[in-house]
């Protein structure tokens, strides 16, 4: 029976906490027993709000990771990725917005529908509001 | 609807299944009435003439309709040209409708007719005709053009909403929860959603919130 690949995306440090200025570092692959033919994979470390209202988003660092004739991706196989974090937006946890930071990973592979994948992290310490107790 | 709930230290928009990226038009399939369907909404706009109008109330699915109808329209050749009109925009953005009718074949898709003046609304409809263009314009009652859906709000279509939402991320949000939130704000779903999220929030931190009295 044909399975289709898990796609992994894995940030190095497991509690996910960073302060600005810190190293984010990690690597992406997927687990298939046969070869996955994949045109490119693009992998970006962003911000967003989300919440109540209009929401926002901006891109830090993007890279693409793309099939080429000598350099194959084999997605099997772990592909590094890393980054400097910026001094803000820092991280928030507030109940009508959140500002959120994730690795986002988009897989396209030669057929069939794009993959994607997100791996969260936190950005600084500012405390999550409180619950109107 | 599943109950039990958890809160992530990682801010994250899987933390509440009310938030707007997840209840946005388009985010949620319109749920039509039984016997309906977006091929039926589109025959009867077809019908007349490419010109009409979805009606409800306030939050009750209108622009999740129209990005239901979206698709289906851009199949039968329309070029699709949507303009949303806040509180007050009694006229339409200088230079939009001249662009969007300049077009092949130019459907005009209006959410918020009834903000537009008389004579705007008179205007647009003159320059629809003159165009050969269609116009699909959303209000909170009959207008001057053939209603093609009337949009409405029921307790049972809040709670399959509810569920689906919940479906995915986890919510401590109750039946009992839904049925006191659709008692308060009857037929606008928006509204509702607005204060599950809200109730999600408070739960998930902890709050003391109001037990529901039904």
């Amino acid at each position: 029976m044909k399975q289709d690949p898990q796609v992994m995306l894995k940030l190095d440090s497991a509690a996910a906490e960073y302060g600005a200025g810190d190293r984010l570092s990690g690597h992406f692959l997927a687990e298939s027993a046969a070869p996955w033919p994949v045109a490119s994979a693009e992998l970006s470390l962003l911000w967003y709000t989300a919440g109540q209202g209009e929401e926002d988003f901006a891109v830090h660092y993007f890279q693409r990771f793309v099939d080429e004739p000598g350099r194959p991706l084999d997605l099997r196989l772990p592909q590094r990725f890393a980054a400097a974090l910026p001094p803000s937006p820092l991280s928030y946890d507030g109940q009508i917005v959140k500002v959120c930071w994730c690795v986002r990973l988009r897989v396209f592979p030669q057929q069939g529908p794009e993959v994607v994948e997100e791996a969260a992290f936190r950005l600084g310490q500012v405390p999550a509001a409180p619950g109107d107790a | 609807m599943m109950t039990s709930c958890f809160r992530t230290t990682t801010p994250s928009r899987y933390t509440n299944p009310f938030a707007t990226c997840w209840t946005r038009p388009g985010a949620i399939p319109f749920q039509f009435a039984a016997d309906d369907s977006a091929a039926h909404c589109l025959a009867r706009l077809a019908a007349s003439n490419w010109r009409g109008a979805i009606v409800g109330p306030h939050g009750s699915g209108k622009s999740t309709l129209l990005e239901a109808l979206r698709p289906g329209l851009v199949d039968a050749g329309w070029n699709v040209a949507v303009i949303a009109l806040r509180d007050g925009q009694r006229r339409l953005p200088a230079g939009w409708l001249r662009s969007s009718l300049a077009a092949d074949r130019p459907l005009i898709v209006l959410d918020g007719y009834e903000q537009l003046s008389r004579a705007s609304r008179l205007a647009l409809r003159w320059r629809c005709h003159r165009a050969a263009a269609g116009l699909l314009v959303t209000a909170h009652s009959p207008v001057d053009l053939q209603t093609i859906y009337c949009s409405g709000s029921s307790l049972q279509l809040s709670c399959a909403i509810v569920s689906r939402l919940t479906a995915r991320i986890a919510s401590p949000i109750s039946a009992a929860d839904v049925a006191a939130s659709h008692a308060r704000c009857g037929s606008n779903l928006r509204e509702l959603l607005f204060e599950l999220y809200a109730r999600h929030e408070a739960m998930a931190r902890g709050a003391v919130v109001e037990s529901v009295r039904l």
